[in-house]
């Protein structure tokens, strides 16, 4: 949503999740936009993301210090983080803080029964009428985010995926075996097209697609001991997919690891980062349009997962080569960082666009330059691009050289 | 030109690529400031490299004048300089610093190619940028954004030397 001056101050300075509170239904063309934007916001990078960052937004102020967030439901604490937060903007999330540092953080108690991306995209559905399959979409995308609110909830697209292993290992059709990968990796692309998977569930279905092919094809030369490879691995695959992703992830890659597959898995993390790196630089390079950038990263999200995850999961095995380790290493620091940058920026596509945020920062970025000149100019509008906020094309407008603000292209759809 | 604007060609030619120069495990990842600050690391390497071609190029050389571009590159892009603003909070004052010493190291490299041969000098901007890429390869930098970032320090050398095909060496 866009307002029809950029240059017109706002009446007064919002959080962000008022700003999305406040903001008014869409209308014509743009619930389409919005659509895909808070679906994709919901379900493309970790599920329920969109609606656990208004939370957070909701439940505290951005204040300097170390806080202590504890997520609630239901009344009961559910989960907690450490983060902190430093007076140059940088910041930093911990999985452990000393005893000693406890004292001095804030805690901050986020309700995570409110779920504000989701009751928007469902009061949007409630009041437009959306063709077909738009309604079954939405529904995949909004039980997906659900399902990461729910303890213990099994994921469907696993389960299918797992149930269709577990059938041909049990009645092995020596044909239809040899076409199972391609199938697995179909069926994930499916529930990801239908918003059904988030980017780690899908990382995991890629992963029992790929991970005992690539490991099975070691042995070309020996048909016996490649079939038996794959079904050990997909078994595991299999097996594992019933506990959910991370379960998944770590014990597949970590026993391919100490089987010797670790020049098969290097390469497979390989593929998967490049695949990751070429849609970020596509989104990057993409017209001022969220949904077509968006619609980028939304793909590369699981495989820029699914790189960091293989880095990680494999640096576990004792049996990893030492060949490796500084590679696996060096490429999950990059692969994690690229990940959570993608989440950043389905994140920003869906906000900046419902609360017309493109003109305030066009202001501040006016401001910018007016207090530190071409520098601080240059640093604001390079904080967003390299961390996906906004493309590259929005530079002009960004800069006031141009008076173009981001538009929805239905074409993009 | 505006040495700033050379540093920022650069850092754009790196763009988010530059967490791959991060050192492994946790670190600090405010973008613009880290890419900034590195591009000023790449620059000043740059610089290094022609102004120790110049100086080789001058005297009765013991060492190549490809083994003193390569030496004065690796000397100033070391591991520990690329990786510090990974693992050290930076500020305003701290980008502003690291820029204006690059903006330093721009005109030194302008005053002394002034009047030199210019065949001359697009082989040693040529071989400054080819040595960049090749330190930034083994600092872990892929090949890709690697060679975007020699493109641009090769063009961004020709314009500070005022070498007459504005498009550079290449």
């Amino acid at each position: 949503m866009v307002r029809a001056d950029p240059d017109e101050p706002g009446p007064r300075t919002l959080t962000q999740a008022q700003a999305f509170d406040e903001a008014p239904l869409p209308q014509g063309t743009e619930v389409l936009a919005e659509i895909h934007l808070l679906a994709w916001s919901l379900v493309g990078s970790a599920a329920g993301a969109a609606d656990r960052r208004l939370a957070m937004n909701r439940a505290a102020e951005p204040q300097d210090g170390l806080i202590h967030t504890v997520f609630v439901q239901n009344g009961a604490v559910v989960s907690d983080g450490w983060h902190e937060r430093r007076p140059d903007g940088s910041g930093r999330h911990h999985r452990w803080v000393p005893e000693d540092r406890r004292a001095s953080a804030r805690e901050v108690r986020v309700d995570l029964g409110v779920r504000p991306a989701s009751d928007r995209l469902r009061r949007i559905m409630a009041t437009n009428p959306v063709p077909p399959p738009g309604p079954q979409l939405v529904q995949g995308a909004l039980d997906c985010a659900d399902r990461s609110f729910t303890p213990y909830a099994g994921e469907p697209g696993l389960l299918e995926i797992s149930q269709e292993v577990m059938a041909e290992l049990l009645m092995p059709d020596l044909e239809r075996f040899a076409s199972l990968p391609q199938r697995i990796y179909d069926r994930q692309k499916h529930w990801r097209r239908m918003w059904s998977m988030d980017a780690r569930a899908t990382a995991a279905a890629r992963f029992a697609a790929q991970v005992p092919a690539v490991c099975a094809q070691a042995h070309e030369d020996d048909l016996k001991r490649s079939v038996a490879t794959y079904r050990e691995l997909v078994t595991i695959a299999a097996d594992r997919l019933r506990a959910g992703w991370w379960d998944m992830t770590g014990q597949l890659i970590t026993d391919a690891v100490d089987m010797g597959y670790a020049a098969q898995l290097d390469k497979l993390g390989a593929d998967l980062l490049a695949e990751a790196t070429r849609l970020r630089d596509a989104a990057l390079a993409a017209p001022p349009e969220p949904v077509r950038v968006a619609g980028l990263l939304y793909d590369a999200a699981p495989p820029a997962y699914a790189a960091a995850w293989l880095s990680h999961s494999g640096q576990e095995s004792p049996a990893l080569p030492a060949e490796f380790a500084d590679v696996w290493a060096h490429r999950e620091t990059v692969a994690e960082e690229m990940s959570a940058r993608i989440g950043d920026g389905l994140w920003y596509q869906a906000v900046d666009w419902i609360t017309g945020a493109y003109g305030a920062i066009r202001r501040e970025v006016a401001q910018a330059r007016a207090r530190g000149g071409r520098r601080a100019e240059w640093a604001m509008i390079r904080d967003g691009e390299f961390g996906l906020r906004w493309p590259r094309s929005l530079r002009l407008f960004l800069s006031g050289q141009s008076d173009d603000p981001p538009v929805f292209d239905p074409r993009s759809l | 030109m505006d040495p700033d604007e050379a540093v920022f060609a650069v850092a754009d030619a790196l763009g988010p690529d530059f967490i791959e120069l991060a050192p492994d495990g946790e670190a600090h990842f405010d973008p613009s400031t880290i890419a900034l600050i590195a591009a000023t690391s790449i620059v000043t390497a740059a610089c290094g490299g022609v102004l120790a071609a110049i100086q080789q190029s001058a005297q009765a050389a013991t060492v190549s004048v490809l083994q003193a571009v390569t030496q004065a590159v690796r000397g100033r892009l070391s591991r520990g300089r690329v990786q510090q603003p990974f693992t050290e909070v930076t500020d305003d004052a701290a980008r502003d610093a690291a820029l204006d010493a690059t903006a330093a190291d721009l005109a030194e490299v302008q005053r002394s190619a002034a009047g030199l041969d210019q065949a001359g000098l697009a082989e040693i901007i040529q071989a400054t940028a080819a040595a960049v890429r090749q330190e930034l390869e083994g600092l872990g930098l892929s090949p890709h954004p690697a060679e975007r970032v020699r493109r641009s320090v090769s063009i961004q050398l020709a314009v500070t030397v005022n070498l007459q095909d504005a498009g550079g060496p290449d």
